[in-house]
């Protein structure tokens, strides 16, 4: 049972930000409750305070800019699966948040939960990573944006500062990319990701039959201490002549050596770091070949 | 069969609907946490955070000076005794000089709130002087560390049949060994432990979600140092058992009945979800020697097989768990010469006692394994192998049981091969598996199995049970017995039974849950054995009502009493189903003309004799059987498995109620699919890591396969309409088929349980480099 | 006070909370302490005890209800989020006349053994079938994914979500032919 922790109820983004500026205690976002909760229950003293941002409205939109989606941190991940424009063209997005807990999880979980959170089996993470999202962080003084790929610096640990809130998740708009996400886990719903990956790729088929990479996006997730870009993959994969077979799987190979997964409860070193390969494989042969 | 005992029977064989399914389905039925009394405190145990060690100080001051704490109770301020050991004296209420495994109970608070007990809960301070722990079976077969003075053997049963064993392996045409080891299992059920303790008429009583309570009445009394007379414990509606709540309540009910009558208020004692992973009792994990002698001709010729199972701190019930193991150790098959070894060990982890199986899901694993190799390497049908080996009327078990009746297992292997089309998937599946492009490998698995009835030699002394009917002025009907409902139906088919026996609707019983001041022992519930102890208690009961009935009907009607038919609640001439008197007429004459409606039924287990310096005998009275069927498919690149389907053919001598016996093997499978493929328990250095929902898991909707189940009823002489038990059989074969699906797949024969993905995914890489062959397409 | 618009109240830090939200269409006002859950609202101060508790970190969905119209473990709703909410529980949903065929299809079929994750599951089958009419297979089994059940192997459980829609749909049909 929870205990020993008082709340604060600021009903403003304002308000909020004076708070945390003048908070003298170790505190917590309380948002959907999903991770914060469990955490302060397994561990009370996680947090003194909890400060509710659950009714700040201006969180919670889903926003269509000029060149950018804004989904404010507090979008419930069901108002992300809900949301047109992603179902449309984010098909790595929707499904990783369409993975992420229960029915339950996802009808108060949010995004900026998931993302603050900063686990790196944190299943919306990778594919917001891979399309090259940022996040806007602000605080009573400042207001700064920050990319995915240098928000996390370790399991749990982020680049915000305890006066600052993730208020946007910025996420580009693209033409052409195609991208899914998939994920092993122990069982087949309500899991925690061994490992996941994130693809968004565009192919050009030259009229030889030959494919060239125009532009590709990997992330890979709880194979790091954070999620991550992979960033010599992707460049294998764009300076490739044609991605025939033999590419697919040499790419695959590098996804692997990419990763620099650990063993515990839940998998371990070897086979997290073979499945990088195994999914991003798959998720070409999905959306780069149709099979 | 089903259409002639339905014109045999009103109600046995029907699908009669739960008599608890309204409550249960809108939220009304009363579990142990919904109740709650004037002053109730909420109480919380104070556990070992060392696997080993002993205690030098328990410091209560500081949990003492939180407000709304009542009290903080250790060792020194039981009234009764410190013990809380159910077979053996070995355990303490709370450990007082020294702990033997993370999470043992020291100290239990009350308080005003659960909040401030949980709180008050972390600031007992607790100084050890830490002990170097024993943490698995070799390491405590050496005895290099004693984890009890006396040693850490906690049994050892000897299997011995037939001639020399090692002649009688020279003398077999193939000989096969094989280690097997196999992982916990947490029983899970989804209310955790739970009680109430309520001081009243200088007593105690416990109100308590638990599977026995003559259990917990024995253990609260001991440490309280009362008479039983002053201890009673009432059963409220149970949220899942599985054997998890056998033995382990009492130890819960003996602390908050310690804290109810020291404070003299009612205590609740609800364990959260991770101590009740951490604390609470598991399924044995076990390894497991093998060899197997096979003739030319494909018959069993020796078995020689030594189990080490991890028992844990204390004994719990590993002696009766381990006593099924060396009797089912063997499967269902006739063997001449048997040597078996089935040692229990002491360590410094969980206590590990009862769960459904008791001890042998574990063995018919590596047996059901060892069948698949020799299946596999000699080239034997599956299933005309068992058969060929299978225990039928006349045959000797491996304890040389003669088997006199209800032997329905051949008829399981043939229904299992028929109804899951093994030989058309066979042959599907060996073509898809030849087809390098497919993404996927898939196999069938067969396992066979037996099982006794009751508690066996073993518990002969426990295996009684009473009942208690009572028929109101109106007709309507109230029982009582002494076996609980946990889920598995118990009231329902009960129900049945005596609605059979008196002639009566279904829906005019009512059930008043086991109450130690109304019933008589019973003994657990456990071992299959409601159906047939508490079964046949009642027709014990309802056969002196109906006697009293039908003489006062033939009274009415003016008839012979043999001429009278009971059924769904009439009286009728047998002559003339027009002349009749209805139930509750008939009740209020009898009730006008003081004729009592109310009686006790006793029954007890048929008497057995074995000899346990051996291992020969009677070890139960009668057995159950099943044959399942697998089909798995195996993601070549992943590992990934997936269960597709499940084809189980259970002997149960009689169907009670059809929907109710398919349930019970659906969450058989269910349980059995977790413990084969998902169920992980990881734990170091004697620290259970998986202590949630989210690290051990279990099958979700999406991890279930389909189940298609089939019965085969060879009655049984002494059980109520032939019936024999399935609680626990429904899970037992499933693990072994399962993983030689699994292993068929894969063509690897898997030697550790759980099989998770990992493992596969390695097996195939070695397979893949050992046979030289190239990258998955 | 730092700004004009705001209100000092929500800069304050509280240990109790009065909440106002409605339950089973019912409106309710409890003064409770901040670290209480709709969980422990419901069970300690209400005494609505049809909602369980399986494990307390929204791993289960023993404690299913439905808030602002979505399935939700009641375990991880804490008191000051939920002021304001429509809030259903299984004694509310299990009374509403469109339950009756989910009810009567869960008896029918036998769809509980235990029953502790029962509430849950009815709760998780009820918004399912009032999102979605017909559900598929893949729906259903996404929609009772949350829901764990140890005795039942979910096979009696799902057949009963499909009578009930068959069932509503007859329902339903028939309505509009009258």
């Amino acid at each position: 049972m929870l205990r020993n922790f008082k709340v604060l109820t600021p009903s403003s983004l304002n308000e909020v930000l004076y708070v945390i500026s003048h908070i003298d205690q170790p505190y917590r976002f309380l948002c959907g409750g999903t991770d914060v909760l469990v955490r302060m229950k397994d561990n009370p003293a996680y947090a003194k305070v909890l400060v509710d941002i659950s009714k700040i409205r201006e969180l919670a939109k889903i926003e269509e800019h000029k060149s950018t989606y804004v989904i404010g941190s507090g979008a419930k991940h069901d108002a992300v699966l809900a949301y047109a424009p992603f179902v449309e063209k984010y098909n790595g997005l929707v499904e990783a948040v369409a993975a992420i807990g229960s029915p339950q999880i996802r009808s108060i979980g949010t995004l900026g939960g998931n993302i603050g959170n900063a686990s790196p089996a944190g299943d919306s993470i990778a594919p917001l990573m891979a399309f090259d999202a940022e996040v806007e962080l602000r605080s009573h003084e400042s207001n700064r944006i920050v990319k995915l790929e240098d928000f996390f610096i370790g399991p749990g640990k982020s680049v915000m500062k305890s006066n600052e809130i993730i208020t946007k998740i910025i996420l580009p708009k693209f033409d052409g990319l195609r991208s899914g996400w998939k994920r092993l886990g122990q069982r087949r719903a309500v899991t925690i990701s061994k490992v996941s990956a994130a693809l968004a790729i565009n192919c050009v088929k030259h009229p030889n039959g030959s494919i060239r990479v125009a532009d590709v996006k990997i992330a890979l997730g709880a194979v790091a201490p954070t999620v991550i870009r992979a960033r010599k993959t992707e460049k294998f994969l764009l300076e490739t002549p044609n991605l025939n077979a033999a590419a697919v799987k040499q790419a695959c190979e590098i996804a692997c050596r990419e990763s620099r997964p650990i063993t515990d409860i839940r998998s371990n070193t070897e086979y997290r770091s073979e499945m990088c390969g195994v999914l991003l494989g798959d998720l070409i042969d999905r959306l780069v070949f149709g099979r | 069969m089903l259409t002639k005992k339905q014109n045999l029977y009103s109600v046995v064989g029907k699908k009669v609907t739960r008599v608890d399914a309204h409550e249960k389905i809108d939220g009304s039925a009363k579990y142990v946490d919904d109740l709650a009394f004037d002053e109730m405190l909420f109480a919380k145990m104070v556990c070992s955070t060392i696997p080993s060690g002993r205690i030098k100080k328990i410091d209560k001051s500081r949990a003492l000076k939180l407000k709304g704490v009542a009290a903080v109770l250790t060792a020194e301020d039981i009234t009764g005794l410190n013990k809380i050991g159910c077979v053996v004296d070995d355990q303490p209420l709370l450990a007082a000089d020294i702990v033997r495994f993370t999470g043992e109970p020291l100290a239990i608070v009350a308080a005003e709130t659960r909040a401030i007990a949980e709180e008050a809960a972390g600031l007992v301070d607790i100084e050890y002087e830490p002990l170097e722990p024993v943490l698995n079976v070799d390491e405590s077969f050496s005895e290099k560390i004693k984890v009890h003075p006396k040693g850490n053997t906690v049994c050892h049963y000897k299997i011995r049949k037939g001639g020399d064993i090692d002649d009688a392996f020279s003398k077999s045409h193939a000989v096969f060994e094989k280690t097997f080891t196999i992982n916990y299992q947490e029983h899970l059920y989804l209310e955790t432990q739970g009680c109430i303790a309520l001081p009243e008429n200088g007593g105690i009583t416990v109100y308590a979600s638990i599977q026995c309570p003559f259990y917990v009445q024995g253990a609260v009394a001991t440490a309280l140092g009362l008479p039983f007379s002053k201890v009673r414990i009432i059963q409220c509606v149970v949220g899942g058992g599985f054997g998890g709540k056998e033995d382990v309540p009492s130890e819960y009910a003996a602390k908050a009945a310690l804290l109810a009558y020291i404070l003299k208020k009612p205590v609740k004692l609800i364990l959260d979800r991770a101590q009740d992973l951490m604390v609470s009792s598991k399924r044995h994990p076990m390894k497991m020697e093998y060899k197997v002698g096979v003739t030319r001709k494909g018959k069993i010729n020796a078995l020689k097989v030594r189990a080490l199972a991890d028992s844990g701190a204390y004994t719990t019930l590993s002696t009766v768990v381990l006593f099924r193991t060396s009797v089912h150790f063997g499967g269902p098959y006739v063997i001449p010469n048997v040597q078996g070894d089935i040692i229990g060990l002491y360590t410094n982890r969980v206590p590990c006692g009862a769960y459904r199986g008791f001890g042998t899901p574990q063995v018919i694993y590596a047996m059901e394994s060892m069948i698949n190799i020799i299946c596999n390497e000699m080239g034997f049908d599956p299933f005309e192998f068992r058969r060929n080996n299978a225990l039928k009327k006349g045959a000797l078990s491996i304890t040389s049981h003669k088997i006199k009746e209800s032997c329905g297992l051949i008829e399981t292997i043939d229904k299992a091969r028929k109804e899951s089309d093994y030989d058309k998937r066979k042959k599907e599946f060996d073509k898809w598996n030849a087809d390098p492009s497919k993404r996927t490998l898939k196999g069938l698995g067969v396992s066979s199995i037996f099982y006794g009835m009751n508690l066996g030699a073993k518990g002969w002394s426990f295996d009684k049970a009473g009942s208690h009917i009572q028929i109101s002025r109106d007709g309507s009907i109230t029982l009582c017995v002494g076996n609980v409902e946990m889920g598995q139906g118990a009231k329902t088919v009960l129900a049945q039974i005596a609605a059979e026996a008196l002639g009566c609707e279904v829906s005019t019983i009512n059930f008043t849950n086991a109450d130690t001041n109304v019933i008589p022992d019973s003994g657990p519930t456990v071992a299959s054995r409601t159906t047939v102890m508490s079964g046949n208690a009642l027709l014990d009961a309802a056969n002196k009502l109906r006697k009293k009935l039908i003489d006062a009907a033939a009274e009415v009607l003016k008839i012979r009493a043999n001429q009278v038919m009971a059924k769904h609640g009439r009286f009728y001439n047998i002559k003339d189903s027009h002349q009749f008197i209805t139930f509750s007429d008939l009740a209020q004459k009898c009730y006008f003309d003081n004729i009592g409606l109310s009686e006790m039924g006793f029954y007890v287990s048929p008497k057995i004799e074995y000899d346990m310096q051996y291992g020969q005998g009677e070890p139960y009275y009668v057995y159950s059987y099943a044959t399942a069927v697998s089909e798995v498919e195996v993601d070549k690149k992943t590992g990934d498995i997936r269960v597709n389907k499940m084809t189980c053919a259970h002997d149960v001598g009689c169907v009670i109620n059809p929907m109710l016996a398919s349930a019970q093997v659906e969450g058989g499978c269910a349980q059995g699919v977790g413990y084969a493929i998902m169920e992980n328990m990881v734990s170091e250095k004697g620290h259970i890591k998986t202590l949630g929902l989210s690290t051990y898991v279990i099958p979700t909707t999406r991890d279930f396969p389909e189940v298609k189940s089939i019965f085969v009823e060879d009655k049984s002489k002494d059980g109520p309409y032939g019936a024999k038990g399935l609680g626990e059989p429904s899970l037992m074969p499933v693990v072994a088929s399962v993983v030689n699906a699994v292993s068929n797949a894969a063509g690897y024969q898997f030697d550790h349980v759980p099989v998770l993905p990992e493992r596969v995914w390695e097996a195939l890489n070695e397979k893949r480099s050992r046979d030289g062959e190239s990258e998955v397409k | 006070m730092p700004n004009k618009n705001f209100n000092s109240e929500n800069l304050e830090l509280k240990d109790t909370l009065e909440i106002n939200f409605t339950l089973n269409s019912v409106k309710r006002s409890v003064k409770v302490p901040c670290t209480y859950t709709l969980l422990d609202i419901l069970r300690y101060e209400l005494k609505f005890t049809g909602t369980k508790e399986g494990c307390g970190m929204g791993e289960c969905g023993a404690c299913t209800v439905i808030m602002d119209g979505g399935v939700t473990p009641a375990c991880l709703v804490l008191a000051t989020t939920l002021e304001g909410r429509d809030i259903w529980t299984i004694e509310g949903i299990s009374a509403k006349d469109d339950a009756k065929p989910i009810i009567d299809a869960f008896v029918a079929r036998t769809a509980t053994q235990c029953g502790f994750c029962t509430p849950g599951m009815v709760v998780a089958s009820y918004h399912l079938l009032s999102k979605y009419v017909s559900p598929t297979d893949d729906q259903i089994l996404e929609a009772l994914s949350g829901n764990l059940c140890r005795c039942t192997g979910y096979v009696k459980i799902i057949e009963a979500v499909k009578a009930a829609a068959r069932d509503l749909n007859t329902v339903k049909k028939e309505g509009r032919d009258a």
